[in-house]
């Protein structure tokens, strides 16, 4: 009987792994990064007015390898300034069990969930506002995308770091 | 072109990237025509024409390099955009992105010897493209990140 503890390890194997680690942080960075920009620009779409369609059009993300850009571009003339410094209040409702929407309503023609379970869904308030859209949707879509970092992020660094 | 200095960086910066990209605008074939970009500071939202490049100003960290700070190094960042016609193709914005990426390369000894700048790393980052709408014209974008450090 003894009492030693014996540990081994393989420095070659060891070595290797952190070699590939590198790369692979930046790849799964990459990913979640890319997540999340188009995370974003879904949200901005699906709060943009749509009376016109002027402002849903206009917007597009730029990826680079370690930032993106959420960008909404319109012509000179838009009435832009409405929609972008308008600070109306804003109601949170809460999805404890998420949000589908029906087919009739879905691009892929079968139920499709919006929102997962727990999610907040923010609306615009005020009485006379004709609303086909959401104010400051630009700002409240980058709010939601850096709430959404951690869940694009996590599962992405996890995958790399287990399987470096 | 004299040495840019790091009390007018974002100024010389642009001046000698702008002379640059002037000289060397890339051009692109469409319909057997030659189609070359103009260059502008901001994307034009009022009667605009494409393809167009856009130079936006230097982004610019300043990095202490000794521990009281009387010593720095400037990291320069630059974004240029392409805008083109979607009905030109995603290779109008590529070949605009390898026309200037290839004349940058080509100025890389003028750029330190003339101007104090280094290249960076990476010196050349490209965006993915985008479609996007403005006014009644349907456009591709896409951005390449340059960067550079000051001698």
């Amino acid at each position: 009987m003894t009492n030693d503890i014996i540990m081994t390890s393989n420095a070659k194997d060891v070595s290797t792994y952190f070699r590939k680690l590198g790369p692979k942080l930046k790849k799964a960075w990459y990913r979640g990064l890319r997540n999340s920009v188009r995370d974003g620009k879904s949200i901005a779409l699906q709060l943009a007015p749509q009376k016109s369609g002027t402002l849903k059009a206009g917007i597009f993300y730029r990826l680079f390898k370690n930032k993106a850009m959420l960008v909404s571009s319109v012509p000179g003339d838009f009435p832009y300034n409405k929609w972008i410094n308008m600070d109306e209040p804003y109601i949170g409702l809460n999805f404890p069990k998420g949000a589908w929407i029906p087919p009739s309503k879905s691009y892929t023609g079968r139920w499709a969930r919006i929102l997962p379970p727990g999610g907040i869904a923010l609306y615009g308030i005020a009485p006379n506002w004709n609303w086909t859209g959401v104010p400051k949707f630009m700002d409240i879509a980058g709010a939601i995308m850096e709430i959404q970092i951690q869940r694009n992020f996590t599962p992405e660094i996890t995958k790399a770091i287990q399987t470096g | 072109m004299a040495v840019i200095t790091a009390a007018a960086i974002r100024q010389g910066v642009f001046a000698r990237l702008r002379t640059l990209i002037l000289a060397h605008l890339p051009t692109y074939t469409y319909n057997s025509g030659t189609v070359t970009y103009s260059m502008v500071a901001s994307f034009p939202r009022d009667n605009p024409s494409f393809p167009v490049v856009v130079l936006n100003t230097a982004s610019i960290k300043m990095i202490p390099i000794n521990l009281s700070g009387d010593t720095q190094d400037y990291e320069v960042e630059v974004q240029i955009d392409f805008y083109a016609k979607e009905l030109h193709g995603k290779l109008a914005i590529d070949t605009g992105q390898d026309e200037l990426c290839a004349s940058f390369i080509a100025n890389r000894s003028a750029f330190d010897t003339a101007d104090g700048l280094l290249l960076g790393d990476p010196f050349w980052d490209d965006s993915n493209i985008s479609e996007f709408t403005s006014g009644n014209q349907v456009l591709n974008t896409g951005s390449s990140m340059v960067r550079f450090i000051l001698k």
